[in-house]
């Protein structure tokens, strides 16, 4: 199954090489150049995993995550920080990312992450769903 | 606070200054070498995806030059501003143009801005302003003022920085829509402290901060 993700980075020259790169590897991309546009877009669509810049103008990558999550608490947020900021990468996922990688992202490892979130956004999905039908039997009294 | 207290407190808040300039201006860099690194590694992608029969389209190649070529240039730029700054600690007196230390230093800062949303207007003469003094602590003392600036902004202010040489000494005058954050008794001390070793005098209200220099005596 083709991983929707969404790709959220301020600076489009990193986004765009990303992407393609991303692309070229079997996943469907997106980008958002922020986070309001972010958050715009995952009310749009479903994204098995978004790749969340730390920091960005405006809204950072922290307040970003937060308000994604308060929308979805099943999102599946990926960091992308500064080189050597392991502390921020700890805070933001003590706030909910399920992990986070240094920039320059190794290819490789960030598609190994993203391959992990990908698995956990569709167990999440299907346990979501078994409780849809089954909530539905329980209305009916089946 | 005695003159002892004073050098170590502007002492320590010196290394903080730098560490402030140089930490943004290293995540600055780090971001231009990711986009570098990554335009890299699509190059080979494109080498390794040709090579299995996946034609390389002359669109796709310039767009990649074009975004190292971009980056680079920013690199460059980015190294030049921080090398400059490096080396207005080389005397801590020395005759310099204060309007190109000072055009220097909004540059280092224009990424603090856009993390804000901000925008730095620079109203700088255009003519070298010559003075005698210490570069280093003149860009501490304007990046102390900016700083409590950046604590009051919102997105989409502006903060000015103008440089006035038509009086006797040199005023410089920073302006910010929502004023500046009140200082602390501790840095109402530090600032006052760079003042007396800059024999500048410091003028502030609600919305602007002016540091008039002495005039450079031939």
């Amino acid at each position: 199954m083709t991983a929707k993700v969404l790709l959220v980075d301020d600076e489009v020259d990193f986004t765009d090489a990303l992407a393609a790169r991303m692309e070229a590897r079997g996943l469907e991309v997106e980008a958002a150049s922020s986070g309001p546009k972010a958050l715009e877009m995952i009310q749009q669509r479903h994204y098995d995993v978004i790749v969340l810049d730390l920091q960005m103008p405006e809204m950072d990558g922290i307040e970003t995550l937060k308000r994604m999550l308060a929308y979805n608490k099943d999102l599946q947020v990926l960091m992308l920080t500064g080189h050597g900021s392991v502390k921020q990468g700890v805070e933001a996922v003590k706030n909910g990312a399920v992990d986070f990688i240094e920039k320059p992202a190794e290819i490789e490892e960030l598609m190994g992450k993203i391959e992990e979130a990908q698995q956990t956004s569709i167990q999440l999905l299907e346990q979501n769903l078994d409780k849809k039908i089954s909530d539905i039997y329980k209305k009916r009294g089946w | 606070m005695n003159d002892s207290n004073d050098n170590n407190a502007v002492h320590e808040q010196s290394l903080r200054f730098i560490g402030a300039l140089t930490a943004s201006f290293s995540h600055e860099l780090n971001n231009v070498v990711s986009i570098v690194d990554q335009n890299a590694g699509l190059l080979s992608d494109l080498i390794a995806g040709a090579r299995n029969g996946r034609p390389i389209t002359e669109e796709r190649l310039e767009k990649v030059a074009a975004a190292i070529q971009r980056q680079t240039e920013r690199g460059l730029g980015l190294i030049r501003r921080i090398n400059k700054f490096a080396h207005s600690t080389d005397d801590p007196r020395t005759r310099f143009d204060l309007g190109e230390t000072l055009g220097n230093l909004a540059s280092l800062c224009t990424r603090l801005c856009d993390m804000k949303k901000v925008a730095l207007v620079r109203e700088l003469p255009e003519s070298p302003v010559t003075i005698d003094n210490s570069p280093f602590l003149i860009q501490m003392l304007v990046f102390r003022m900016l700083t409590r600036a950046l604590a009051r902004v919102n997105a989409g202010d502006k903060i000015t920085l103008e440089l006035d040489a038509n009086g006797g000494g040199p005023a410089i005058l920073l302006q910010a829509t929502n004023g500046f954050a009140e200082p602390s008794e501790e840095e109402r001390s530090i600032e006052s402290a760079l003042a007396k070793l800059l024999n500048a005098q410091v003028e502030s209200d609600d919305r602007s901060n002016r540091i008039l220099l002495p005039a450079l005596v031939e």
